[in-house]
């Protein structure tokens, strides 16, 4: 094989040269803030009572997470129940904000709190 | 008798020559299932390349509801590779990411220090570097990694060194070690993940062999080795049938991690319990074209 020093070199100088605009940096994200819901009221949220409404006008009513939908059939509690569990809902709309997607109806602040909450405690169904 | 030695000095002769000989196909394609294989494209030869990888086979996300994983994507990959010599190549790849950083194009290049020869070399030794940015949306409320608190933020790299042995034409191993780095990483865990990585090739047929990889994260909570509790990670694992049918290498899979990059699958591999029916059908498509 043909000896050459210039490309081992260039091999490990471009991933480097590729790093520098950007800048190679080691930061960590804080920790993510708690909510307390000190509110008797809101400790004492349940799906039926009032979790389903808001599901069912800003996550099943453009057909996203509608009957059959393969993102996740949220037309019921039971369809809901994996993504609870495996905290893909948390993760989605109260941590990345990523859900509901941009252009869909957005959560208000009190109907987003609402939902942590309700999370927070175990996402209890009645 | 003269007869005879003329036959035995042409025998050691031609095994002299024969002995500077390079192995040949170490591994038929340049990625074994989730790692990149020493194998290297040749000079001004590119390579197209298609990788998908469907949901859960099994356990709670899988079955018939989803058809064992057919109808969801965890991750694809479409993505270009380049033989700007026979020992270095430089691809871009775009994927849609599976772990919490999504929507990466990946700029990688590929370097061969050593190759392997008979009565030489007894292996061959690959370098590969990978260059991750995410193209997700910012989203200033978020808490999470798409807050993209820099610009830096978005990029994630990974090194690998690969060294692999042909023993024979029926058997290859690859041993690899790896470091990731992330720019920004979610609260509680390292920067810097440092892994080892296996891989074998066992030819079956003229066109078929049976391919497995491993990768084992070292450090941080991605490693089993971490007893944090938290979310559960998991080591990279699959096993997978390989067909060439001439200029194309066509694969089919079992894995249970997610994503396909190194800077994706190395630190969000979770989830993914073999025991729990968290593996996946995936396959890739390898088209290798000649530039001049």
């Amino acid at each position: 094989m043909k000896k050459n020093l210039l490309l081992p070199l260039i091999c490990i100088a471009l991933p480097i040269f590729l790093a520098l605009p950007f800048g190679c940096t080691s930061d960590e994200l804080p920790k993510p803030s708690l909510d307390f819901c000190d509110s008797l009221s809101l400790t004492m949220l349940t799906y039926d009572n009032d979790i389903r409404p808001i599901v069912e006008t800003k996550c099943t009513n453009d057909g996203c997470h509608g009957s059959g939908s393969l993102d996740g059939d949220f037309t019921n509690y039971q369809g809901m129940l994996l993504d609870l569990e495996n905290g893909r809902i948390n993760e989605e709309v109260n941590i990345d904000r990523t859900m509901p997607q941009v252009g869909s109806d957005e959560l208000t602040d009190e109907e987003r709190e609402m939902l942590q909450c309700w999370l927070g405690n175990g996402f209890p169904e009645s | 008798m003269k007869k005879f030695l003329l036959f035995i000095t042409t025998l050691l002769i031609s095994q002299a020559v024969w002995g500077q000989e390079y192995a040949f196909q170490t591994f038929k394609d340049r990625w074994v299932i989730n790692t990149h294989s020493v194998e290297m494209l040749p000079k001004n030869r590119m390579d197209f390349r298609v990788t998908h990888r469907f949901g859960d086979l099994a356990g709670e996300a899988g079955g018939w509801p989803t058809f064992y994983g057919l109808e969801s994507a965890s991750d694809v990959l479409i993505g270009f590779e380049y033989g700007a010599t026979d020992n270095l190549s430089v691809g871009v790849f775009r994927t849609k990411g599976a772990g919490d950083l999504k929507q990466l194009i990946s700029p990688t290049v590929k370097y061969r220090l050593l190759q392997q020869e008979s009565g030489g070399t007894p292996i061959t030794l690959t370098a590969v570097g990978v260059g991750s940015i995410s193209t997700m949306q910012k989203v200033d409320e978020s808490e999470g990694l798409n807050s993209f608190p820099k610009f830096s933020s978005r990029m994630v790299y990974n090194l690998q060194m690969l060294a692999a042995r042909k023993y024979s034409d029926a058997f290859s191993l690859q041993v690899s070690a790896g470091w990731t780095h992330r720019n920004l990483s979610p609260f509680g865990e390292l920067n810097d993940i440092f892994n080892v990585g296996f891989a074998t090739r066992i030819q079956v047929s003229h066109a078929l062999s049976i391919v497995g990889d491993f990768v084992l994260p070292l450090n941080g909570v991605q490693s089993p080795f971490d007893d944090t509790d938290g979310p559960q990670y998991s080591p990279s694992i699959g096993v997978g049938i390989e067909i060439e049918t001439g200029g194309h290498v066509f694969q089919i899979n079992l894995v249970n991690s997610q994503g396909i990059m190194p800077t994706d699958y190395i630190p969000y591999t979770k989830d993914a319990e073999w025991s729990k029916g968290q593996f996946r059908l995936g396959f890739t498509i390898s088209r290798m074209f000649k530039i001049r």
